[in-house]
C-alpha cells in the first residue's frame, strides 16, 4: 500500500510538470540555456524532458516497478539535482519552471535536496515490487484518480482566477461607461 | 472493457486538465493587461496610525457621526475619475449608512461636481459635506481619493481605497430587518 502511495504520488508530481512543460516549451527551453545547453538545441532538450517525465509517471502507474521505470526516476531526479547544483554553484537565480512558466521558484539546492527523496522512493518500489505489472484495471484506475485530481485543482485556480476577473471586468465596465459622459 | 473504459477517463481528464491551464494563462494575461492599464479592482488598506480607534468629530467630521454604531464615510475630490464614476453610481440618492466627504477646490467645482451627480443636500440626507479648502482630510493626513473610512460604535477603526462602484457596495454595512409576525389581538374570556 505504501509503495502504491509512493509510485502515484511520483507519477502525479511527474505527469503534472512534464505536461506543463509540454504546453509550453519555450520557458522551459529557456531554462535549459541557463543552464548551458547550446540554444540550438534548447528545444529539442525541452521537449525530451517533458515526454520523459510524462513517459516515467505513465511508467509508475503501469510498470512501478520495473528497471526502465526506476532508472527513469533516478535519471530523472539526478538531472534536477545536477540542474540545482549548477545554479547554486554559478550563484545565478535561475528560474525553476519546474510545473510550469508560472511561480517565483528558482533552481537550488532544493533540487539537491529532494534527490534522497526520489531515490528513496525509487528504492522502496524496487524492493515492493521488483519487475512485477500491476493488474491493468487497476492501473488505469489510478491513471483515472491521478488525471481527475489533477484536473479539478486545476479547475479550483481556475474557478477562482474567473471570480477576480467578473470583478475587473465589472469595474472596467463602471469606469468605460462613465468616461463618454 | 473496463480498463479502456478507465484508460479513456483518465486521459480525459489529463486533456480536461490542459484545457484548464489554458484557462489560467488567459486569465492571468487578460489581468496583467487590466494591470498595465490601471484598471484592476484591487482595495488597498489604508494605514490609520494615530487616527484609529478616535472620534469623527475629532477631526472636523460631523458629531452624528460619534454615535453611529457602523458607518462608511468617503473622500471624494472632484479631480478624480473613479470618485467621479462612485458619484455616478449613487444616481442622486446616497445608500444608508453611507457619508460623503467632497473635496473640491472652489465653490464652482463643488456645484459642478454636485449638480453632474444630481446630488443635493436633501437627497444625501444630511450625509453629504463639503471639504472646502481639504481642512478634513489634511486634518486626517488623506493624500489620495477615493478611501472610504469604517466607522464602528462611533469611533474610526479603518480604511481602505474603493476602486469601484462594485467594492463600495460590498462594505456598506448591511442592516438585516426582522420580520416578525403580526400580533393577535388576545380573545376576552367568556
Amino acid at each position: 500500500m505504501v509503495a502504491t502511495g509512493v509510485a502515484l504520488a511520483m507519477a502525479a508530481v511527474l505527469l503534472w510538470a512534464g505536461l506543463e512543460k509540454a504546453r509550453s516549451l519555450a520557458p522551459v527551453a529557456s531554462i535549459l540555456a541557463q543552464l548551458g545547453v547550446p540554444a540550438s538545441s534548447a528545444r529539442t532538450a525541452a521537449a525530451l524532458l517533458a515526454a520523459t517525465e510524462v513517459a516515467v509517471a505513465l511508467g509508475l502507474v503501469f510498470r512501478p516497478g520495473s528497471a526502465a521505470t526506476l532508472a527513469g526516476v533516478v535519471g530523472l531526479a539526478c538531472a534536477f539535482a545536477i540542474a540545482g547544483l549548477i545554479a547554486f554553484w554559478r550563484h545565478e537565480r535561475i528560474r525553476c519552471g519546474c510545473f510550469g512558466p508560472y511561480g517565483n521558484a528558482t533552481l537550488g539546492l532544493g533540487q539537491v535536496a529532494a534527490l534522497p527523496i526520489w531515490l528513496g522512493g525509487a528504492a522502496l518500489l524496487w524492493l515492493e515490487s521488483p519487475g512485477q505489472a500491476p493488474d491493468g484495471l487497476r492501473s488505469a484506475s489510478w491513471l483515472a484518480l491521478i488525471g481527475l485530481t489533477m484536473a479539478a485543482l486545476r479547475a479550483v485556480q481556475a474557478c477562482k482566477l474567473s471570480r477576480e476577473a467578473r470583478g475587473d471586468r465589472r469595474s472596467a465596465l463602471e469606469m468605460l461607461l462613465w468616461l463618454p459622459r | 472493457m473496463a480498463t479502456a473504459l478507465m484508460l479513456a477517463v483518465g486521459v480525459l481528464a489529463l486533456l480536461v486538465f490542459l484545457l484548464f491551464a489554458i484557462v489560467v494563462e488567459l486569465y492571468r494575461g487578460v489581468r496583467q493587461l487590466r494591470e498595465v492599464a490601471g484598471i484592476l479592482d484591487r482595495p488597498l488598506d489604508v494605514d490609520l496610525g494615530d487616527v484609529a480607534g478616535t472620534k469623527p468629530s475629532a477631526h472636523g467630521l460631523p458629531a452624528a457621526l460619534d454615535s453611529a454604531a457602523s458607518a462608511i464615510v468617503l473622500f471624494l475630490s472632484d479631480r478624480c475619475g473613479t470618485c467621479q464614476a462612485l458619484a455616478a453610481g449613487f444616481r442622486g440618492v446616497l445608500p444608508a449608512q453611507l457619508w460623503v466627504v467632497l473635496e473640491a477646490p472652489t465653490p464652482r467645482a463643488t456645484e459642478e461636481f454636485l449638480a453632474a451627480h444630481r446630488l443635493t443636500a436633501a437627497s444625501a440626507g444630511g450625509r453629504l459635506l463639503v471639504d472646502a479648502a481639504g481642512k478634513i482630510a489634511e486634518r486626517i493626513g488623506l493624500r489620495t481619493t477615493p478611501v472610504g473610512f469604517r466607522v464602528e460604535n462611533g469611533h474610526l477603526v479603518g480604511a481602505t481605497t474603493v476602486p469601484s462602484t462594485r467594492y463600495l457596495s460590498s462594505i456598506l454595512p448591511q442592516r438585516v430587518h426582522l420580520e416578525r409576525p403580526p400580533l393577535v389581538q388576545e380573545r376576552a374570556p367568556v
